[in-house]
């Protein structure tokens, strides 16, 4: 006698809700960088991509010589990512209406290394691919 | 840890545990077993060694039903139609989970390969065992190598070989996006993974016991267990001793 392959029909159909609620939260969280991003400091000596959230602000390179390797990879937008989770962040090929708080950066890390007015910190700079709002504010 | 990103897991790993009971991949227990060894994986690995870990169960059970009746006339199928049960789940599921768990003593990168390597062992077995029965012919992986009917223990087939490379090298690729593993060690756990399905067999031939052979030490969840333990234990140290080079 054939087995039916599906036992409960009701749980079936569970399961593909739990499923899908799964992968939609998921989805969510990843563009509201909140799941899924690699760890910084393995993606940035790799010089791969990144999704950082924070508050931007203006930045203006300060002008002497220790700065000049980190002003060569900059653009004329650039802004300064202030968040918890990192430190030392400048995104750059940004427009100015980008500014603001709670956004996410998506791009890649053209420079990664020693503050030049920090030793023993990191300064990152991502040439930005897109800056938009979160979804939501988790 | 977020909760968000936990709830995230919980959800998944309750929608995969109820799949596989509902269509009759796993039994109860089996899927509280598989629910708890998924919520291990997740929390010591990341979500995408569970995604890993989901694609072997996905990959086991299309497999275990492909050519169904051609296996129950050769007696070749899985018991109990298929579904399977708590000890399969353990012996198939505990050396990941022993790799995931080594990511909290070791480097993350060297526990991920070894992860990737059992869970890609078990895959490479699974797909030979279920696959290899179809095939018209095998013979013993031990001298003098004689003929004999697909799906016994110990024997191989040229189907059940290329199944398990393949199944091998799907995990394997699989692993470069989930894990984080580089691409260029993406060998590693295809060649190591198709190794311990050999070493499977291997065990079968010679250690494990079945009707005809009562008195061999091993059962089929321990020949299933060690030939993914072994190559995922040696990946691991392999992959520490580069490291401190």
């Amino acid at each position: 006698m054939a087995v039916t392959r599906i036992r409960n029909p009701l749980a079936f159909g569970v399961s593909l809700v739990l499923l899908v609620s799964a992968t939609a939260l998921g989805l969510v969280l990843h563009h509201d960088a909140e799941l899924g991003a690699p760890g910084l400091e393995a993606v940035a000596s790799d010089g791969g991509s990144v999704r950082l959230k924070g508050d931007l602000s203006p930045f203006q390179p300060p002008g002497t010589a220790d700065w000049q390797p980190v002003r060569e990879v900059l653009s004329n937008s650039t802004l300064w990512l202030r968040d918890a989770a990192v430190d030392d962040v400048l995104v750059t090929g940004v427009g100015g209406h980008a500014a603001g708080e709670d956004r996410i950066v998506h791009g890649a890390v053209v420079y990664a290394g020693a503050h030049p007015d920090h030793p023993g910190r990191t300064l990152l700079v991502v040439q930005a691919e897109s800056v938009y709002e979160p979804f939501f504010a988790w | 840890m977020s909760p968000w990103w936990l709830l995230v897991v919980l959800l998944a790993l309750a929608g995969l545990s109820l799949l596989a009971w509902s269509v009759r991949a796993l039994d109860a227990p089996g899927a509280a077993a598989a629910f708890l060894v998924g919520l291990a994986v997740a929390l010591a690995g990341d979500l995408g060694w569970l995604v890993l870990l989901s694609l072997f169960s996905v990959v086991g059970a299309l497999v275990t039903w492909a050519g169904k009746r051609r296996k129950q006339q050769r007696r070749a199928a899985e018991a109990r139609d298929g579904e399977r049960g708590v000890r399969n789940v353990l012996a198939n599921g505990t050396a990941a989970l022993l790799a995931a768990l080594s990511v909290f003593f070791v480097d993350a990168s060297a526990a991920a390969l070894a992860f990737a390597t059992a869970v890609a062992a078990v895959t490479a077995d699974t797909m030979a065992s279920e696959l290899g029965a179809l095939s018209r012919g095998a013979r013993r992986i031990v001298p003098p190598f004689e003929a004999r009917p697909p799906g016994e223990n110990g024997c191989v087939s040229w189907l059940g070989q290329a199944s398990a490379a393949v199944g091998a090298g799907l995990i394997a690729v699989a692993a470069v996006p989930l894990l984080g593993i580089p691409l260029r060690l993406a060998w590693v756990p295809a060649v190591a993974g198709w190794l311990g399905c050999q070493f499977d067999s291997l065990l079968g031939a010679t250690l494990e016991r079945d009707a005809r052979q009562a008195d061999r030490p091993l059962s089929k969840e321990g020949v299933n267990f060690l030939a993914s333990l072994v190559p995922a234990a040696v990946v691991l140290a392999a992959a520490l001793y580069a490291g401190s080079l």
